[in-house]
């Protein structure tokens, strides 16, 4: 989450760039809505079907503090 | 006469006053060290069971080191069994700290599919507002970069 915070001070200097940032978890929509209104400069996505973290090789396992597993921290760059 | 623990002086005694109890040298220090040493995992403890709040936490090892290394100058100034004792038993804590952090701090090898000019796989995730995000939203001629996070704990 710290990064995330980073990245959302920094949104001004993206947007002149034309970048970009979505931000993925395996968390549920509504955790994602939440994470929305913490981060409302960048657009949150929620990957709970694990779709595109399963094809992309970026499951971390037992690594929840709940017990599951979550998305391996990891930033692609994507034209 | 004084008893064990105390001393007292000719002119304690010829003054009438009472006698200055007699403390062990460095007894502060050592509590202070130990109290140090125990703090990073209670405060670590709370963060994460009280507040559901998980940081890196890097004053853990910190705080076991200056409490470790009050702890060694205590025992140095006046050794005893049971200060020798204390270090021995909790001396290894501030290394354990570090090891935890480190070996948390790895990820695992990637030899996932990702690879500089290879286009992403079919995908379809959802963003907060409800709309879904596939690949066709990457085509729009601006630059994206998705950031994978753990989650909002």
């Amino acid at each position: 989450m710290i990064e995330l915070g980073q990245l959302n001070a920094r949104h001004d200097d993206f947007r002149q760039r034309k970048v970009r940032i979505v931000a993925v978890s395996l968390e549920t929509l509504e955790e994602a809505r939440q994470t929305q209104g913490d981060f409302p400069q960048l657009f949150i996505a929620s990957d709970q079907t694990r779709d595109l973290s399963e094809k992309l090789d970026l499951i971390h396992e037992d690594t929840n503090p709940n017990g599951g597993d979550t998305s391996a921290p990891t930033a692609v760059k994507a034209r | 006469m004084a008893t064990d623990g105390e001393i007292s002086t000719k002119d304690d005694r010829a003054k009438g006053e009472a006698p200055t109890p007699k403390r062990s040298a460095g007894r502060g220090l050592y509590i202070l060290g130990f109290f140090l040493l125990l703090c990073g995992p209670i405060a670590y403890g709370i963060e994460a069971i009280s507040f559901e709040h998980l940081t890196v936490p890097w004053y853990m090892p910190v705080l076991g080191v200056i409490g470790l290394l009050l702890m060694i100058v205590a025992t140095v100034r006046r050794w005893s069994v049971l200060r020798i004792f204390g270090l021995l038993l909790f001396g290894l804590l501030p290394f354990g700290e570090f090891l935890f952090l480190w070996s948390h701090s790895l990820l695992p090898k990637y030899d996932g599919p990702i690879a500089v000019g290879k286009p992403l796989p079919d995908f379809e995730i959802e963003l907060a507002s409800g709309d879904p995000f596939d690949n066709t939203d990457l085509l729009d001629g601006s630059a994206t970069v998705m950031v994978f996070f753990r989650g909002r704990w």
